[in-house]
């Protein structure tokens, strides 16, 4: 970042001087120079972040399990649901058989 | 038979004190849901807001490129390459995106009292008992027992499966959290990049590259001198560009916080029942933090 910084503060000077010895080509190329030093900080930048990058996809992973054992558990939930609306149904009959007799 | 009544009074005030610590739980697990869903779509939004950063930045960087040269007209703008950052952020909102749907069948099992069909189930068992009702020899308590049962026993069992997944978000949101704070200082190294860098540059613009009778417009300080103006005209700019990055920066202290949030309160919700209103105004702050702007 430092060398950003120095080239920043005297790129008006960079450029008249590259102006001066060989042109625009000798702008542009200094132009995409200093460019390239822009992306390889963020190279940088990018790389401390890779280094977690497998810790996100085992995120990813682990959530679609815990989603996947939630559906799991409403499912449950649902067949208790039914065993209740059974049980209903029997005590209903049992309840109809007492009475008659 | 007082005996029986008794023990079934018994029954039903222990089924009712359960029922109710339950259902404390579950509108507290449907809180969390809802709030969980909240955060994951501003991570999501916040990494968006990340990616955006790079044509921010090629704009700004053009700019000063085309300020700084002595002959604009012939200078190659670059071409607009994908940051190396900008491949970093898609599986950071995959990871969120996963946590959401976690969040969104989390709140299928907490959203209302009874999940799935629980409802019908219970209307069929209350119409069935109502049948026993009309049983000669049968108490008021035994049949107000019988209709308070099945709906207090599957609040516990609903209970149950809440506090064991919410458990299981507790450690993810853990494990989330930790991948944010230990990112955060890259974060604000690219902000830097863009913005403070930016800000330099536009101290250092030569004065030549000023139409000063413009300048003066955009100002309103009754101060007099081109030198003068055109450095209260700099400052106003930094200032411009100070506060977009703060406002960046904010977002991302936010969603931060609102993390943070998120995963104390599935840890105090993982803690008894007496710890559960704790967890409800863990949640309050965080939905007043989701809502500030």
């Amino acid at each position: 970042m430092d060398a950003i910084t120095s080239f920043d503060n005297n790129r008006v000077a960079l450029y008249a001087a590259a102006y001066a010895q060989g042109g625009d080509d000798a702008v542009n190329t200094l132009a995409a120079k200093y460019a390239a030093l822009s992306t390889q900080y963020q190279q940088l930048l990018a790389s401390e972040l890779a280094v977690n990058d497998p810790a996100y996809q085992n995120l990813s992973d682990r959530a679609g399990q815990e989603t996947a054992a939630l559906k799991n558990s409403i499912t449950t939930m649902n067949d208790i649901n039914q065993t209740i609306s059974a049980l209903s149904t029997v005590i209903t009959a049992v309840a109809g058989i007492v009475a008659l007799v | 038979m007082m005996k029986m009544k008794l023990f079934f009074q018994l029954l039903v005030l222990l089924l009712l004190t359960s029922c109710s610590s339950s259902k404390l739980l579950l509108q507290t697990g449907a809180q969390a849901s809802k709030d969980g869903i909240l955060v994951c779509q501003k991570g999501v939004d916040t990494y968006t807001l990340l990616s955006q950063q790079q044509a921010i930045d090629q704009s700004q960087q053009q700019i000063i490129l085309i300020l700084s040269v002595p002959n604009p007209a012939a200078i190659n703008l670059a071409e607009n390459k994908a940051s190396p950052i900008a491949k970093e952020i898609a599986p950071r909102i995959n990871a969120y995106k996963s946590l959401l749907s976690v969040y969104q069948v989390f709140g299928l099992l907490t959203g209302s009292d009874e999940p799935g069909d629980t409802k019908a189930a219970e209307d069929a068992l209350t119409a069935s008992y109502n049948n026993i009702k009309q049983l000669p020899d049968l108490s008021a308590s035994v049949s107000g027992f019988i209709s308070t049962a099945g709906s207090a026993i599957m609040k516990q069992i609903q209970s149950g499966s809440v506090k064991k997944h919410n458990e299981a978000l507790y450690e993810l949101t853990k494990a989330y959290l930790a991948l944010w704070n230990d990112e955060m200082p890259v974060w604000q190294k690219y902000l830097g990049l863009v913005y403070n860098r930016y800000a330099n540059q536009l101290r250092t613009n030569p004065a030549a590259v000023y139409d000063m009778a413009k300048v003066k417009e955009a100002l309103t300080e009754p101060y007099t001198g081109d030198a003068v103006i055109l450095e209260l005209f700099r400052v106003k700019q930094i200032n411009d560009v100070t506060q977009q990055k703060a406002a960046v920066e904010k977002q991302l202290t936010d969603f931060g916080k609102a993390l943070t949030l998120l995963n104390q309160a599935h840890l105090d919700l993982s803690k008894d029942a007496s710890v559960t209103s704790d967890a409800s105004n863990t949640l309050n702050t965080l939905e007043t933090l989701l809502q500030t702007k």
